[in-house]
């Protein structure tokens, strides 16, 4: 019974993203999200008791992926760097494949934004996604200089800092611009190509891996 | 001519009024109303110059064109920090330039404007590193093409960066290490020692152009090359 509530609650943040990511946060209704989870709109208030809730249940999602990416890479015992790169390759890839991912960013980019000024809009609270992603490649990225992967970065180590949120972030607002999966994954290789003589050794970018990889248990889908 | 230019103020009023509306509540919660009520004039004259919110968008969106220029540079690497510095520093001062990257950037806006100033922002950055690259200005193994993406994308990301942190105030700065750290690998190392990337670049470069050409201004601020 209790297993049965929670796949349907999983259904609807699924069908909740998928709507949040194509039509919006503002154009989103609840009555087409549980036409598209096939439960009735009575099932879905009885897990959420608004379009609010479920936005933040949908950013919760987002986070708690985006937070097992970051988990995942680290067991795998690549180095912090690797990691960094890799996990940016894991975000054009959810981008493309999992509605949680690109929702998440959306509600924040439609409800978020600087604090409105004009006439009390109906807000929600909502979670920073931005922040949240910043906060992880920032982590990876002082995890790298901790383990002395960033002698290059060393002496500007802020600005470092703030050029690698930079492109991370950019990566999510080009591919919202429209375009395919391949051609992304190509861009994020070619960024950390170009991105990499900045931060590490004299000679040794070439340890890193920069094209995504598909082969390693990070390549696992997480499914729901 | 009297009548021709109270048309094109009354224009300019409503497009500065739209860009604040959606720059402080976005494409999708803004309505005609709200810019009505800001820019002051009737009905009637918004309609007068545009049919739909839509058309107020796109017109936001080309004035973040029309203004975008800078004085020219021998260097094309220069100049093209030059746009960049002078957007940062603009875009903290001025909801035109706001509300056009949250119109391109935001979510949605590739169905209805093609991607917003986006591919036009990516096509222009390539002319330039073309030139460059021409110039011998950038190393032999640089793409202009690749390269405008990476800049583009690290731009729009710095402007989100500071965005979330900051809500904007360092924004010059953020934009500055993107071309700090991305210029070494892309310039040659003579054109790298005469690049200007301060973080106060954008500022003086705007002083420049309020002083106007033709009084030094140019020379003064242009970088010698050889």
């Amino acid at each position: 019974m209790q297993e049965r509530s929670e796949r349907t609650r999983r259904r609807l943040v699924h069908a909740g993203a998928e709507m949040f990511h194509r039509n919006g946060y503002a154009h989103a209704t609840l009555g087409e999200i549980a036409a598209a989870a096939g439960v009735t709109k009575g099932a879905l208030y009885f897990h959420f008791a608004s379009k609010d809730e479920l936005a933040e249940a949908v950013q919760q999602r987002g986070c708690a992926l985006l937070h097992d990416a970051v988990r995942t890479l680290r067991q795998d015992g690549v180095s912090p760097l690797q990691a960094l790169i890799d996990i940016t390759h894991w975000l054009a890839r959810t981008l493309h494949e999992e509605p949680a991912i690109p929702a998440s960013f959306r509600i924040t980019k439609e409800c978020g934004g600087p604090a409105p000024r004009g006439p009390a809009a109906a807000r929600p609270v909502v979670v920073d996604f931005h922040g949240a992603w910043i906060s992880a490649v920032s982590t990876l990225l002082r995890l790298a200089r901790d383990a002395g992967e960033l002698p290059a970065a060393g002496r500007r180590w802020e600005s470092a800092q703030a050029l690698v949120a930079a492109a991370a972030c950019g990566i999510e607002t080009m591919s919202a611009t429209g375009m395919s999966y391949a051609e992304l994954q190509g861009k994020v290789a070619a960024l950390w190509a170009l991105l990499l003589p900045s931060l590490v050794a004299v000679g040794r970018e070439h340890e890193y891996r920069t094209e995504a990889e598909f082969t390693g248990p990070q390549a696992v889908r997480i499914g729901w | 001519m009297a009548r021709q230019e109270r048309a094109v103020r009354t224009r300019r009023a409503i497009l500065e009024a739209a860009a604040a509306v959606f720059d402080e509540r976005g494409y999708d919660a803004a309505t005609i109303a709200d810019i009505l009520s800001r820019a002051g004039v009737t009905k009637g004259a918004l309609y007068f110059h545009f049919s739909s919110k839509q058309e107020l968008a796109q017109g936001v969106l080309d004035e973040q064109f029309a203004e975008g220029g800078v004085p020219h540079r021998e260097s094309k690497l220069q100049e093209l920090v030059d746009v960049a510095m002078v957007l940062a520093y603009r875009m903290k001062r001025e909801p035109m330039l706001s509300a056009g990257a949250r119109l391109s950037l935001g979510p949605g806006m590739r169905d209805i404007f093609g991607g917003g100033s986006v591919p036009g922002w990516i096509e222009f950055t390539r002319t330039l590193l073309v030139r460059a690259k021409e110039q011998g200005e950038l190393l032999p193994h640089v793409d202009p093409a690749e390269t405008a993406w990476i800049l583009s994308a690290c731009w729009t990301g710095a402007q989100i960066y500071s965005q979330t942190l900051s809500d904007r105030s360092d924004i010059e700065e953020r934009v500055a290490a993107v071309y700090q750290h991305i210029c070494p690998s892309i310039a040659t190392p003579a054109m790298l020692a005469r690049l200007d990337i301060a973080g106060d670049r954008g500022e003086r470069v705007s002083a420049e152009m309020r002083r106007g050409p033709g009084r030094g201004a140019t020379q003064e601020a242009e970088p010698a090359l050889s």
